[in-house]
Order: C-alpha cells, then sequence, then structure tokens
C-alpha cells in the first residue's frame, strides 16, 4: 500500500456568519439575557474525506466559494476543522500566502529573516540560504531599503524567493504558480515545478483547468464545501467544463438481488439493512466504495466489529479502512461489470456489550 | 486548590507545557518579533535608541517637579522612591497594553500561517522587557546622583523581576485573548490601567491610605511588586515571607490563569479576529 501523507477524514469546517457575531460586551450580555445568543452557521467545508499519496499531484477546482481555500487551510494548520479531523504524515509547506508578518517599515533584509522565522525556518537555515534568496528575486541593489519603498512587483518576488528554499515532502498551493513579470513568472513557474517533481506531494488549486489537466495526476472538484466528484484528472475536468451530461451518464447501481436493483444518484447516504449480498455495479472508471456505518456517535468497541466483505470476479484485495464510527472500503473492478458485495454480519458489540446495529452506505466514488 | 482546579491540571488544560515549548521550538522566530517591535519602534526617529532611556528619565522628571512642588510629601529620596514606582508601573502597563492588541493586531498573520498563537502575547511582554532593562539603568542613574547606598538585597531584583514579568504576561495572556472576543476591552482597559495607576503607591506615600481600607489596599498586585522593590532598594532589607508570597502567588496564580483562558479560547481566534 502507498503511504498516505495527507489524510483527510469527513473534515467540516463552520463559520459562524458575520451579521451575528457578537463584538461588544454589551451586545453580548443584552444578547445573553435575551436567550438570543445563537448563531447562523455557514458550513464551508462538508463532509470531506480524501487522501493523497505520497508523490501524488492532487488538484482542486470548483468555483469561487466552493470551500477549496479553506480546505486547504485546515491542511496548513491555519483553521481547525469543527468536525472530523485531518492528518498529515511529512513536513508540509503551505504557499497559500506568500509574504506573511512582512514588516513595511524595516529591510528587506530584515523581513528575511522575519518572513522566514515565520514560515518555521532556523536562523542557520536563513543565514546559508540569505544570498540564493536575493539573487532568485534580483533585489541585490535595494537590499538595505526598507520595503515600504518596493513595488508590489519586487515585494512578490521577494515573497515568492523566500517561501520556495524549501524542499518540502509536502506542497500546497493556493494559485501561485507565477508571481511577476513574464521573465520572472518563467523563473518562478519553473521553481514551481522543480519543487513539485522528485517525488513531492501537492496539493493545489487552481482556476486555470489547463494547468491542472497538464500536472495533476487526479483531481478534486468541490462544490459548496462538499465533494462533487473526485478521479482521474480528464475525467473529474471534463466534467467540470460541463464536457459530460450528467443526466445522460451512467448512474451507479445498488440492489440486494439483480432483479430489484435501484439506481440511485451521485450522492451518498443511502440507507441500508446490511446483512446479505449487494450487487452493485461499477463506474467507467471500475471503482466502488463504500461505508458500512454505525447510526450512533459513541462507537468504540471497532475492534469488536465482526464483517467481512467478499467480492467476487475480482482478484484485487478489497481495502479497508476503519475509523471511528465506521469502516470503509474500496473495491476494484472492470469497468461497468457486476460485483457482489457480501457481509456476514451486521452487528458489532460495544465494550459493555450491548449489540448494535450497521447499516451500509455503497457510494459510487470513483477513486474517492 | 479545589480538586477541581486539579482535575484541569491532570488533564494539561493550563497548557503551561504548551507555552513552554511555543517559546523553546520558536525561540527565533519570538526573537525576530521581538528585534521587529524594537526595530520599527525607533526606526524614523532622529534620537532611535536613546528613547528608550530618556523616556523613563524625563517622565520621572516631570514627575518629580510636578509632586515634589505640589505635594511635598515627606519621603526619603523621593527621586528614587517615585521612580521605582515608575519603572515597575511603567513596565506593567506597557506589557499589559501591548499584549493587548497582540493577537488582534497580528490578525493578518494568523489567518494566513500556522504559528503558535502564545506567540503573540509572549512578545510583546518581552519587548517591553527591553524597555525595563533601559529604565533599569536609569533607575541607577538616579540611585547614583541621589546619593542611595548600593546595598547587597540589590541583587534579589532580578527575582522580583521574573515574578513582575510572568504576572504580566498572564494578565497579558487574558487580555489578549478577551480582546478577540470583545473589542470594548481596548476601551474599558485603558481606564482599568488609569485607575489602577492610582491604586498603586507611586508618587504618594502608603500612610495616607486609612488603616481600615488597607487590607484591600495591600491586596493590589502591583502595591506588592513596587513595595517588594522599595523594601530592597531604600529600606535595603530584605523582603518578609509575606512579600515574597504575594509576589510569586500572583505570578503563578496570573500565568496559571493566563494560559488556562489563552489556551481554551485560541483555537477560535482565527474566527474572530
Amino acid at each position: 500500500m502507498e503511504q498516505i501523507m495527507i489524510d483527510i477524514d469527513r473534515a467540516t469546517m463552520d463559520f459562524r456568519l458575520e451579521h451575528d457575531s457578537t463584538n461588544s460586551l454589551k451586545e453580548f450580555i443584552v444578547k445573553l439575557l435575551k436567550g438570543k445568543l445563537k448563531y447562523d452557521r455557514f458550513r464551508a467545508v462538508d463532509n470531506v474525506t480524501a487522501q493523497i499519496k505520497k508523490g501524488e499531484v492532487c488538484g482542486i477546482i470548483g468555483r469561487n466559494g466552493a470551500g477549496k481555500s479553506t480546505l486547504l487551510k485546515m491542511i496548513a494548520g491555519v483553521l481547525t476543522p469543527t468536525g472530523g479531523s485531518i492528518r498529515i504524515h511529512g513536513k508540509i509547506a503551505p504557499m497559500l500566502e506568500l509574504g506573511a508578518g512582512f514588516d513595511q517599515d524595516l529591510t528587506a533584509r530584515e523581513n528575511i529573516y522575519l518572513n522566514g522565522a515565520i514560515l518555521g525556518y532556523s536562523r542557520e537555515f536563513i543565514k546559508q540560504r540569505f544570498d540564493h534568496i536575493v539573487e532568485f528575486a534580483e533585489l541585490r541593489d535595494f537590499i538595505e531599503q526598507p520595503v515600504r519603498t518596493y513595488s508590489s512587483g519586487m515585494l512578490m518576488r521577494l515573497a515568492f524567493s523566500i517561501a520556495t528554499q524549501v524542499d518540502p515532502e509536502i506542497l500546497i498551493v493556493d494559485e501561485i504558480l507565477s508571481v511577476g513579470d513574464s521573465h520572472f513568472r518563467q523563473k518562478s513557474e519553473g521553481r514551481m515545478k522543480e519543487m513539485m517533481s522528485g517525488g513531492t506531494t501537492v496539493l493545489m488549486v487552481s482556476h486555470v483547468l489547463g494547468q491542472i489537466r497538464s500536472m495533476c495526476d487526479r483531481v478534486i472538484w468541490l462544490d459548496h464545501g462538499k465533494v462533487v466528484m473526485c478521479g482521474d484528472t480528464k475525467t473529474v475536468c471534463d466534467a467540470y467544463e460541463g464536457l459530460i451530461d450528467f443526466d445522460n451518464a451512467p448512474k451507479f447501481e445498488i440492489g440486494r438481488h439483480m432483479e430489484d436493483i435501484q439506481r440511485v444518484n451521485m450522492y451518498p447516504d443511502n440507507w441500508l439493512p446490511p446483512q446479505g449480498s449487494y450487487k452493485i455495479k461499477t463506474g467507467p472508471m471500475g471503482l466502488v466504495s463504500g461505508n458500512l456505518r454505525c447510526p450512533f456517535d459513541d462507537l468504540t468497541g471497532k475492534e469488536k466489529i465482526k464483517i467481512s466483505l467478499d467480492c467476487n470476479g475480482d482478484d484485487d484485495p478489497i481495502e479497508i479502512r476503519v475509523c471511528e464510527e465506521y469502516m470503509s472500503f474500496e473495491i476494484k473492478g472492470t469497468p461497468d461489470t457486476v460485483v457482489t458485495v457480501r457481509i456476514d454480519s451486521n452487528f458489532f458489540r460495544t465494550p459493555n456489550g450491548e449489540q448494535r446495529k450497521l447499516s451500509l452506505v455503497l457510494e459510487d466514488t470513483d477513486g474517492n | 486548590m479545589s480538586a477541581h482546579v486539579w482535575a484541569l491540571l491532570e488533564r494539561n488544560e493550563f497548557e503551561m507545557a504548551g507555552v513552554v515549548k511555543a517559546i523553546d521550538r520558536y525561540r527565533f522566530l519570538l526573537g525576530q518579533l521581538v528585534a521587529r517591535d524594537f526595530k520599527t519602534k525607533y526606526k524614523r526617529s532622529v534620537l532611535g535608541v536613546l528613547w528608550s532611556m530618556l523616556n523613563p528619565l524625563l517622565t520621572m522628571g516631570v514627575q518629580y517637579l510636578v509632586f515634589v512642588n505640589l505635594f511635598r510629601w515627606e519621603i526619603d529620596n523621593y527621586a528614587v522612591y517615585l521612580l521605582i514606582g515608575t519603572v515597575a508601573f511603567n513596565f506593567f502597563s506597557e506589557a499589559t497594553q501591548a499584549s493587548l492588541t497582540a493577537v488582534t493586531g497580528s490578525a493578518s498573520l494568523i489567518t494566513k500561517v500556522y504559528v503558535p498563537t502564545y506567540i503573540f502575547p509572549i512578545s510583546k511582554v518581552l519587548s517591553s522587557c527591553i524597555n525595563l532593562a533601559f529604565s533599569t539603568l536609569a533607575l541607577y542613574v538616579i540611585i547614583f546622583i541621589q546619593g542611595v547606598p548600593l546595598n547587597v538585597y540589590h541583587l534579589l531584583i532580578p527575582v522580583l523581576y521574573v515574578t513582575l514579568i510572568l504576572f504580566s504576561m498572564g494578565l497579558g495572556m487574558i487580555l489578549s485573548s478577551l480582546m478577540v472576543f470583545f473589542r470594548d476591552m481596548q476601551f474599558l482597559y485603558g481606564i482599568v490601567i488609569t485607575l489602577w495607576m492610582y491604586l498603586t503607591p507611586l508618587f504618594y506615600p502608603v500612610n495616607i491610605i486609612p488603616e481600615k481600607l488597607f487590607a484591600i489596599y495591600r491586596l493590589n498586585p502591583m502595591y506588592q511588586y513596587v513595595t517588594f522593590f522599595r523594601t530592597l532598594v531604600l529600606d535595603a532589607a530584605c523582603p518578609t515571607l509575606e512579600q515574597f508570597a504575594f509576589c510569586f502567588g500572583y505570578a503563578l496564580l496570573f500565568m496559571v490563569l493566563g494560559t488556562l483562558i489563552f489556551g481554551k479560547t485560541k483555537k477560535k481566534f482565527i474566527l474572530y479576529v
């Protein structure tokens, strides 16, 4: 099994809506007394589950406000998910916003140290790379000038140069593939590509679909905080650009028996009685994934779950992942064939001996 | 301490370890932030760093002129008496007021990169420590001019400073955290600090406080720190056990409260800054 570098497990991010925020003590007390301390929530990222494997270049696409940047910020550790979890395995370099903490009154030299410290570099590292930073930003003559005298292009060059000094295991990129004039743009794009190559795991957001198509191995499409689609670059990009007609696309099918195959649409949450055999028709990429879910939040006896999955007509092993409240599995089969999933037991025992029932959720997600 | 507090301690909810870890792992960043505060403060002034010395001296000069001519308290070595209070209280007031806006002022950083938020109030308090060092120098200049003899108890001043710094840091964490949720704090605290100044014997003798009120008056942490300082320098005596207990007690109490409140709320900062 390939090593998972970023493990996003049902990550959810809720924000309180601005017009309800209480910013003064008086307001707070008045609302508290009136019992009106309720907030409207805005769910920016909704139950997103994804795993980024080592060396993978994964793109995230979606319209403005789809939750892309929020997701990246959660991965970078700037935001803490309000639900679910995100685990990072490796040295991460988030390039979300360049030049964080630049002080206008300090010189470029001082800002290199300050910004470097904020990015987590050590003094020795900055000293060692200092000349390289200045050289790359092409700011040799202005290094002792306060950066308030810099043009915005010069500032971006400096910021980019500081941020790209590391060779991280995981690189998080938000729309900053190129800065400055055409000469520097070429140079910075070259540097980005250099950082992305050589086995670096990359998660990037871009609105330039051409960039996504040429660089990514896999693409996640977000809309309204949810994963619409996740899979190989071409399929997802085509779908995103409206090249796939969803109404006429093959639907994935689920049913207890072949006779009463049900049609389900793209979204999960089909609760079924779990024991027995299920016939599932695989999608165009031959993938079917499912979750065995306990409809209770306090599931702790995961080690007691006794379930086996059986999948006919397929040599590939089934991947089963045990999470806190559910087990998820992924079956890879030949495209557009019917596979059978058999579940032996639909009960498990909690540590205090109670029997609880599991539900089965089968999802159509190709590769998610 | 109550059982509840111990339970909290055991679950490490005060996050003292978090503070120590932040200081240790991000020592370089802390240094850079303090250096930034220090450099930008005087960057565009003619006298530059000299102001760090001149400020307490000149402030003291003004206070001295006003209080010696107007009030005529019967206090020996009044200049030194006055400056000790000014040095301690100015540090406290500067450190806490800077901490107040430490988190909200760093909004642009907090929303962009991951930095442990403890760094911000800590760096503000450390920045104020630089001024404390300079004003201590100014204090010694006055001590020499006034001819107050030095004594062995001056060696206890670092102890006093550490407790004063920890006390200010604890309160600073509480303030910076509250400020995120209630911006009213900045106006409120300005008034509180003025009141606090008058409740601390900076320029008047302690014996003008009516005996009945003194039991409450002495609970003021700043009274304890200033008096401790004067005991060392002016009385040339070792402070009583009670004085030590007060100084260490307030430092511990506020660090515990500060890290508890800050630790509990820091995850929400980003949603409000």
